[in-house]
């Protein structure tokens, strides 16, 4: 929806930067914009080490740039990005900085003044909220200059026989009857999320010790933590795990250029949640650990 | 599940060795991009009849599994007009019941991948 109300800002030959760990949510609707505007989607470059390379990407903005949309934390990997780095030069050449925190928020305090973001999205669901909501934080300005993405009820001051006029501030974004019991129940997850310690380091410290894993492991990251094991496709890891009581996701967690850097079948990625105990992830070790045994045989 | 698991994996170990087939009078490729599974069919045919079948599977376990039972569904002997008809008309609930695991609908694709292949190249057949 956003990069669509932006589609305006673009012309041919100006550019969108992407990070290279963008879901595709962050990915394909700049390309239809840019493909729809003449525009160019370039991608930022990643470090050996799988985090961004920050002087490569800051090497890469110029007079053309317009858009630049990332994501604040990889939703494979767990890669925390430097938006607020970013988006110092962004400003600094008149581009708007966008960022995706839908795998952020349940796991990192925000601030959208220091990240420097124009606008910022969340959902509900990675918040462990109802699904089919989300939030989106827009600059002042942004508020102001963007024209309503959807038409309807309830965004409209008034609307005369040749004309309308739109409400000011975020009730101009929302047209159509605004899903009560989703926002409802988005807030009330937000006041449960807390940002105490996960035993990510655990977790990567027992991974660590099975010879036949390939760990992925940004140095500065939250608590999603990829893997491979040598022999074993991801999807059947996944499912003898699932029957085992324990869901992590295999595949190419919907960020396919990313994850075919890594591995040509996809990954599993662990996601520890606000209560996951280093009990339940010596659970999982040690189902894991069943398996790779099993299944060497 | 483990043992589902290890029958699956003894399947899957007979379509592990397949070669591949230089002089293919058809073959065809299907491939599945949940799991990144592929499977070329190569098919030697001679005055209408299979002569000769080619399996390459890689991918998951599923995936390798469905392709050594629609190999089982082929035989070894040549197969007739009359039996390349019945090819084609196999369905993913007929592997599905072939295999007798369950599977998850999340891993549909990777039972008919084969079978796709297999059904690719059989409509190639003049």
């Amino acid at each position: 929806m956003l990069a669509f109300g932006l589609s305006s800002v673009l012309n041919p030959g100006d550019e969108i930067l992407l990070s290279p760990f963008e879901h595709h949510a962050n990915l394909l609707p700049w390309r239809r914009v840019a493909e729809e505007r003449g525009a160019i989607v370039r991608t930022m470059p990643m470090t050996t080490d799988l985090m961004l390379d920050l002087d490569g990407s800051l090497a890469m903005m110029n007079e053309r740039t317009k858009i630049v949309a990332t994501t604040l934390v990889s939703n494979v990997l767990g890669t925390i990005i430097p938006v607020a780095n970013l988006a110092e030069r962004a400003h600094e050449l008149g581009a708007l900085v966008i960022v995706d925190a839908a795998q952020a928020a349940p796991h990192l305090p925000i601030d959208v003044n220091d990240l420097g973001a124009d606008a910022l999205v969340f959902s509900s669901h990675k918040c462990y909220g109802p699904a089919g909501i989300a939030a989106l934080i827009l600059s002042n300005s942004l508020i102001d200059t963007l024209e309503p993405m959807i038409l309807g009820g309830g965004m409209v001051d008034s609307v005369e026989s040749d004309g309308a006029t739109w409400k000011s501030g975020p009730e101009k974004f929302e047209g159509g009857s605004p899903n009560v019991e989703g926002a409802i129940g988005f807030a009330a997850a937000l006041k449960t999320i807390n940002y105490a310690n996960t035993p990510r380091a655990f977790l990567v410290h027992r991974l660590q010790s099975f010879p036949s894993i390939i760990l992925f492991d940004p140095p500065f990251a939250v608590a999603i933590i990829a893997f491979t094991v040598i022999g074993l496709h991801p999807h059947d890891v996944a499912d003898m795990l699932g029957q085992r009581g324990i869901c992590i996701r295999a595949g190419n967690c919907c960020a396919t250029p990313l994850v075919e850097k890594l591995s040509p079948n996809g990954i599993l990625r662990v996601s520890l949640g606000r209560e996951t105990t280093e009990e339940d992830v010596q659970k999982f070790i040690d189902e894991l650990s069943t398996i790779i045994s099993f299944t060497s045989i | 599940m483990m043992d589902d698991y290890a029958y699956l994996l003894s399947l899957a170990k007979r379509t592990s060795n397949s070669t591949p087939m230089t002089d293919a009078t058809v073959s065809a490729t299907a491939t599945n991009a949940s799991c990144g599974d592929s499977c070329t069919v190569s098919l030697k045919v001679a005055n209408g009849v299979i002569q000769e079948v080619s399996f390459e599977a890689t991918g998951c376990v599923i995936g390798r599994a469905s392709a050594a039972v629609v190999v089982g569904q082929i035989g070894q002997s040549a197969i007739t007009p009359w039996a390349i008809a019945s090819l084609g008309q196999i369905t993913g609930k007929e592997i599905r019941e072939l295999l007798g695991v369950a599977v998850s609908p999340l891993r549909e694709r990777c039972l008919t991948t084969a079978l796709n292949a297999l059904q690719i190249a059989i409509a190639k057949i003049k």
